[in-house]
């Protein structure tokens, strides 16, 4: 009787995930498994046989493309840079916001509205203010930040990419971060500050350890998210001026879709979920050590 | 246990329905063999049942680019009704990353009848799908520059619906209040004229640099000035790594000047200046000079200033007023997909496009192009009459963007934005577009 019902369990279960398993199954992991495929073969995207060539794409690609390792380098440089501070503003507003304050809430919708429009409309706003919206302030106030070409100077469009990414997301980790700030008791608190804590000793001591979980989701997040960067590179700079703000998504995806070097393309992306992979094991297996149990 | 047994079939039904989205590539390929076999001895009596043949029902799918032309391409769809009733043509346009679209439906076998390509290095890479029309009427009847254009390996292996043309544009009113009686035909008579327009406070250019093509539009003069008899030849030399810049002075150093020209005259921030900026500022006569653009912007500037007087003309590349010429030719191109199945079809369509006396008018009238085919009549517009104008007594230049491919293109734009950014030297410049023409030239 209890095997039966364990058997039915198995088949209960089962018809309710095999669907999903065979559509991600179509959808990730076949493309995946393809893909290793296609980058070991020269192939334009249309001709009809695929030439196979064995390595030789990887090889040329740390020999011989500086393109991809120029990509590498920007998006490591904008990796560091926006996990940094994306965290420590959304942190600073999160604690900001779950003080008592009357607009709290609709602060808070505030900063989390960018978040929710998609990321090339993201861009194209933001290409506009910087273009012909500046322009126009330029003439007003006669101010030389808005003399400066933003998105046109090969220094300037970095930081401009990284302003509006962090504009863009900043909401989201500070939603986060204001729901494991709620959840911390509030007796903890009391006691620390009865022990003699003061306001700042309290939030580095008490309260950021007690964060953990959430910084370690928002690190998370933000890495990946970070090194996956593209659409908005796409809507600001299209990756100009000069080649400049290429990430490494938009160098694949100009080698496999503009260049038609499908099977470089494809040996590209998979050399970027390597170092995924990689990267993210080893942050997450290092914040999580450090969390505190409450 | 009813809901059990209800959700059980849910459940079966969903997984179904994925199993079923599996299935009709195999029917599909099931029916493909019953029409061939079906066709297969229609084709032998074919002589005597033709008439009666071409009366079936018969669908024809176009997946096409270029959306600015989707009222005229349905006005001669429309047309066609009329004429043969039992077509039904299902048209699918698109603009955004239209090529990977296309790469997408070869790849899952559902070629369209009709499909678009860029002209050039494109019409070898899709050669293996299109349908040789070099004994066809429509081929008979296109242009020589716009054959040439379709043709690789003396096949001609597509047709526009188009021709372009490239040169300058400028402001008539703007170039005579400023008393320039005649467009600039030498980079010394360019500069004297870009004086003169800043005394009256014009800014002489606008020049879009924010847009990689812009480049491949104003280099294509200079070059042809290199070699104007063998421009292909010349791009073959220089994907062969054979070739030097340094061994033609137009390239070498008068295009260098043209683009400092450019943008000591030009926009405040030259490396953001897009092309709706580029048409804006020259539109509202802030600037009196466009680069790298075409007969495509006309309508757009008219938008914004109906009464806009536009004059058109090549780029000065030399010191000699003979270097200076428009150029002329088809960058785009339809192509017939050779293993359609209403492959006599789809030919008529074209052939009664090209020949017929609606065809005709329709280029110039419904679609206001300029007409690929000889003997139509040019579009009443400002800039293709100035071509006409043109054409009339000087010889219009090669159209050398069809000889490389557009990754090539595009990286040499690239490297042009990191000379106008000052992050390259002219000589770092030159170097890197010796060295990756080899590379992204050609189809690898």
């Amino acid at each position: 009787m209890q095997l039966g019902q364990k058997n039915k369990m198995k088949l209960e279960n089962l018809s309710f995930v095999g669907p999903c398993l065979i559509l991600v199954g179509i959808m990730v992991y076949l493309p995946f498994v393809m893909s290793m495929y296609y980058s070991m073969t020269k192939w334009n995207g249309i001709a009809k046989e695929p030439i196979f060539i064995g390595f030789q794409n990887f090889i040329n690609l740390f020999t011989g493309d500086q393109n991809f390792v120029r990509s590498i380098l920007f998006t490591a440089k904008y990796s560091i840079l926006f996990i940094v501070v994306v965290n420590i503003i959304s942190l600073l507003l999160a604690v900001a916001l779950v003080k008592k304050l009357k607009t709290a809430n609709i602060l808070r919708a505030i900063f989390f509205i960018p978040y929710i429009m998609s990321m090339i409309i993201v861009g194209f706003i933001w290409r506009f203010i910087f273009s012909q919206g500046f322009a126009s302030l330029q003439a007003m106030t006669d101010w030389g930040i808005f003399k400066l070409s933003w998105l046109g100077d090969t220094k300037l469009a970095f930081y401009s990419i990284i302003i509006v990414s962090i504009w863009q997301a900043v909401g989201f980790y500070m939603v986060i971060y204001i729901a494991g700030l709620q959840a911390i008791p509030d007796d903890v608190l009391e006691a620390a500050t009865v022990d003699g804590a003061g306001g700042s000793y309290r939030f580095f001591h008490v309260v950021l350890p007690l964060l953990g979980p959430s910084i370690t989701t928002c690190i998370f997040m933000s890495l990946t998210n970070s090194i996956k960067v593209f659409d908005i590179i796409l809507a600001l700079t299209g990756g100009g001026p000069g080649g400049t703000t290429y990430s490494v998504t938009l160098d694949i995806y100009r080698e496999a879709f503009q260049n038609n070097n499908y099977g470089l393309g494809a040996a590209k992306s998979l050399v970027l979920f390597v170092i995924v992979l990689a990267l993210t094991t080893f942050v997450l297996h290092i914040f999580k050590k450090k969390e505190v149990e409450m | 246990m009813k809901k059990r047994l209800l959700s059980l079939m849910m459940c079966l039904v969903l997984a179904g329905g994925v199993m079923s989205g599996c299935s009709p590539k195999t029917t599909g390929a099931d029916a493909a063999d019953t029409v061939k076999e079906a066709e297969a001895p229609k084709a032998a009596d074919a002589e005597q049942t033709e008439t009666a043949a071409s009366d079936e029902p018969v669908t024809i799918t176009i997946f096409q680019n270029m959306p600015e032309y989707t009222d005229a391409i349905n006005a001669y769809i429309e047309e066609y009704k009329k004429v043969k009733p039992n077509v039904t043509i299902n048209l699918e346009i698109t603009q955004s990353d239209y090529p990977t679209m296309l790469k997408a439906k070869i790849n899952s076998g559902e070629i369209p009848d009709v499909f678009a390509t860029t002209a050039g290095g494109e019409i070898e890479a899709y050669a293996e799908y299109s349908y040789d029309l070099s004994n066809e009427p429509l081929a008979a009847a296109m242009t020589d520059a716009v054959k040439v254009n379709m043709s690789y390996d003396g096949k001609v292996y597509g047709f526009p619906i188009k021709s372009n043309t490239f040169g300058m544009i400028y402001n008539k009113e703007l170039f005579e209040k400023a008393g320039i009686t005649a467009p600039p035909k030498t980079l010394s008579e360019l500069e004297a004229a870009c004086e003169k327009l800043v005394a009256i406070g014009v800014k002489p250019f606008t020049t879009g640099y924010k847009e990689w093509w812009v480049q491949k539009h104003v280099f294509q003069h200079f070059f042809d000035a290199a070699q104007p008899d063998d421009v292909g030849g010349l791009v073959k030399e220089f994907i062969a790594g054979k070739a030097k810049f340094a061994d033609y002075p137009t390239i070498n150093d008068n295009f260098f000047k043209f683009v400092d020209l450019a943008v000591k005259y030009g926009d405040d921030k030259p490396l953001e200046t897009d092309l709706s900026a580029e048409i804006a500022a020259f539109a509202t006569g802030k600037a009196a000079m466009i680069c790298g653009q075409g007969p495509w912007v006309e309508a757009d500037i008219l938008k914004i200033n109906p009464s806009a007087q536009i004059g058109f003309t090549g780029y000065p590349v030399s010191e000699n007023p003979a270097d200076c010429v428009i150029i002329a030719g088809a960058d785009q191109a339809l192509r017939i997909n050779k293993d359609s199945k209403v492959l006599k079809e789809v030919v008529e369509l074209y052939n009664w496009l090209y020949t017929s006396d609606y065809g005709k008018k329709w280029f110039s009238e419904v679609a206001q192009v300029i007409p690929p085919i000889k003997d139509a009549p040019i579009p009443n517009l400002q800039i293709p009459t100035a071509m006409q104008e043109i054409l009339k007594t000087e010889k219009a230049g090669d159209l050398y963007i069809n000889y490389s491919l557009d990754s090539f293109h595009q990286k040499f734009g690239e490297i042009i934005q990191s000379y106008i950014a000052k992050a390259y030297t002219k000589e770092q410049a030159i170097k890197e577009i010796e060295a990756v023409w080899p590379q992204l030239g050609v189809a690898q």
